[in-house]
């Protein structure tokens, strides 16, 4: 691979966002990749609109993804869509208020499952960014729904 | 060891690293999280102080005492530092001193836009510029070694694109260190003539000592292409430039201050075009012009103002496109549900009488509760500029709102002046015993009573009420402008933003629509389907139910 792949989470403060970024970074990071981050938050501390960009490939220079160069877009509890991110062929993962109402606020982790379908990190690699981000308890319950996210999008596609 | 940093938390983990044993600095975004980081090693002693000169002239006095300091605040909390920065500069240091500064181009959470490099020049101290954490990282190490080597303090210049992106960062322990020893030097510390007069001549000199040194700085490279463009660029603008014009000639420069001026010189005689790319002014562009280095696309052709991107710089190389200024800030910020300040603004909008803000949440205001505020101009200057006002326009009103991490920051000595003065400048002081605007963290004064420090300065007619009761605010408010002297009211209560969600309930028999609860203009209250919601987030603060005449929540 020597394209940067571009990865936007966006949705409401205190859904996970910066977290669901975090971890999908520290995957790349394990799996040999440069990588870069960029997080926005609004002036408001809560329930405000957040995103985060995660971009990496063998040499990352932004941190930021451009208009119209993402090539997954992650939303969660996103009220209207972020400025135009995604590139045309990009993949739209929405995270829909029937998800939300059954994982609440570990939704994050649901799409971090979907999304990790598409990229090329071991599993390995997934569950160790996971672990070195929650306590014990917390731990054991997202890596279950990550994996459940995970088994939900069966269809394994190869990225850009 | 291999870890994914922010600019911020690098700094923080070099300085660390490098020995720092003192760390200072006051809250401003984007260069809060230096000090919130550094506050967890055990080995440093790490303080909000009450302001940026305060947090500085303490560093100086660590580095006097033979130890590594750091200091970290926003471009115009150097504004307030610049004072003890500009003879620093005289005096040197003894331990490694490092200024890590902050600005926002773009102005997403500030009132102006400032290029902090420009101090470093009138000062004649070095700016360091990394252009990314792991940079952040090297540097903020490599910094304090140039102020020992040079004696001189340093500065290390970051942007929001730096201080707030993340990238991976190879940490490789602490370094050893040794204190320097303590002693007694009038002539090199004590500034007053003629020891300032030679201390002037050794900094020039020093000076000089430094521009070859910036010529030799490993940190100062070229990546050679293309012998048809050259670009000259620093910090954030090296990644935007090495992504968009991937076959051009770079000079990446990480000393801005002074410029490597002989490494600059020959690599354009190499190039047929050269380009100067930087974010915020044309700092390094005037420099390299003054030597007569043929620049043919700079700062004022690219873009004049604003955070800086990719596409600013491709449609400006392939689409021969100058880029239009971006105008206005990409947020527009809220008040938190329940924010204590909702209720003050509501009846201040409303009021009629000049109202001079200042900077924190209350901001905010301006926007949300229109004519509720009239000026912001920066920290501690409401209250001034109320008196101003006054003198000039006896027989208006004027009221000036400020917080408590504000008012310890500078408000003192401006209500001190009002007093002296006899200025009848009615000063509410919003006391939710906290810095909200940058994450709630604590000021100098948290544990100050401050009716009594205001009764001190000689204030008489000082009131105290709760955030919550806005109808005797208003009573208090209307009495206090009417009267002839200064006059303070102490709004007491707490910040909201860790509160956990209380929410309250609208009997919709009794609401009949009637808006007068929207005037509180609360986050989690709205009109939805042509009836009013309350949001799950909402604290049960109660403003709204007080301005419902019907009880139709509660």
């Amino acid at each position: 691979m020597d394209k940067t792949v571009n990865i936007v989470f966006s949705g409401t403060g205190g859904f996970g966002i910066i977290t669901a970024s975090d971890i999908c970074a520290s995957a790349a990071m394990l799996s040999g990749y440069d990588v870069k981050k960029a997080d926005i938050r609004g002036i408001a501390k809560r329930g405000g609109f957040v995103m985060s960009s995660v971009r990496y490939g063998e040499k990352v220079f932004s941190p930021k993804v451009e208009p119209g160069t993402a090539h997954f877009l992650i939303s969660i509890n996103s009220v209207g869509k972020p400025p135009a991110l995604l590139s045309e062929k990009g993949i739209s993962i929405d995270i829909t208020p029937d998800l939300i109402k059954k994982y609440g606020r570990h939704s994050n982790l649901f799409a971090l499952g979907i999304l990790s379908e598409y990229l090329h990190f071991d599993r390995e690699n997934w569950l160790l960014a996971i672990k070195g981000r929650f306590m014990d308890g917390v731990m054991t319950l997202n890596t279950h729904i990550f994996l459940e996210g995970r088994d939900t999008c069966s269809t394994k596609r190869s990225v850009v | 060891m291999k870890r994914l940093l922010s600019g911020n938390k690098a700094v923080a983990t070099g300085a660390y690293e490098a020995g720092a044993v003192f760390a200072s600095g006051y809250p401003g975004t984007p260069a809060t999280e230096i000090i919130e980081h550094l506050v967890q090693y055990q080995d440093i002693s790490a303080c909000w102080a009450a302001n940026e000169k305060i947090a500085l002239e303490m560093a100086s006095g660590a580095s006097f005492a033979g130890k590594r300091s750091i200091v970290a605040m926003k471009h115009v909390g150097l504004n307030v530092a610049s004072d003890p920065l500009m003879t620093l500069a005289y005096t040197g240091v003894r331990a490694g001193l490092l200024i890590a500064v902050s600005d926002d181009p773009g102005m997403n959470s500030s009132q102006n836009e400032q290029d902090s490099r420009l101090y470093g020049h009138m000062a004649n101290v070095p700016v360091l510029e990394p252009s990314d954490s792991n940079e952040a990282y090297l540097l903020t190490k490599e910094g304090f070694r140039i102020s020992e080597k040079f004696d001189t303090p340093v500065i290390l210049r970051l942007t929001a694109s730096i201080s707030h992106t993340s990238s991976i960062v190879e940490t490789c322990g602490k370094d050893n260190v040794a204190d320097k020893e303590v002693f007694k030097e009038p002539s090199k510390y004590v500034m007053l003539p003629p020891f300032c007069n030679q201390r002037r001549i050794d900094m020039l000199a020093r000076l000089r000592n430094l521009e070859g040194f910036s010529d030799e700085f490993g940190f100062n490279r070229v990546e050679f292409n293309s012998e048809e463009i050259g670009i000259i660029t620093s910090g954030i603008s090296y990644q935007y430039a090495k992504e968009a014009v991937p076959d051009a000639s770079v000079l990446k420069i990480s000393m801005t201050n002074p410029l490597p001026l002989g490494m600059i010189r020959s690599f354009s005689e190499k190039i047929k075009r050269i380009y100067v790319i930087e974010e915020s002014g044309p700092f390094m562009e005037k420099t390299i012009r003054a030597e007569g280095i043929n620049v043919a696309v700079g700062n004022e052709r690219l873009k004049v103002h604003g955070e800086l991107s990719i596409t600013d710089i491709r449609d400006f190389f392939y689409n021969n496109k100058p880029q239009a200024s971006s105008a206005g800030s990409p947020d527009d910020g809220t008040f938190c549900p329940g924010c204590p300040y909702l209720g003050v603004f509501c009846i201040l909008r409303n009021s009629g009488i000049y109202i001079f803000g200042d900077i924190g949440c209350y901001t905010l205001a301006a926007k949300t509760f229109e004519g509720s505020i009239d000026t912001t101009l920066c920290m501690g200057a409401g209250i001034s500029q109320a008196a101003g006002f006054l003198k000039s326009r006896p027989h208006e009103k004027a009221v000036a709102v400020i917080g408590d991490s504000t008012f310890f920051h500078s408000g003192i000595p401006a209500l001190i002046n009002v007093v002296h003065h006899g200025i009848p400048v009615t000063v509410i002081i919003l006391n939710n015993r906290s810095t909200a605007m940058t994450g709630g963290q604590p000021y100098t004064g948290i544990n100050i009573e401050l009716a009594k420090l205001v009764e001190s300065t000689g204030v008489r007619d000082i009131t105290e009420v709760d955030f919550y009761d806005i109808s005797s605010f208003r009573k208090i408010l209307e009495t206090c402008v009417s009267g002839n002297e200064t006059s303070v009211i102490i709004l007491n209560g707490e910040c909201v933003i860790h509160n956990n969600p209380n929410p309250k309930i609208i009997n919709s028999l009794i609401c009949d629509l009637c808006g007068e609860c929207l005037k509180i203009k609360c986050p989690s209250l709205n009109i939805r389907n042509s009836s009013l919601h309350i949001d799950p987030d909402c604290i049960g603060c109660g403003l709204c139910s007080a301005l419902c005449m019907k009880g139709a929540i509660g």
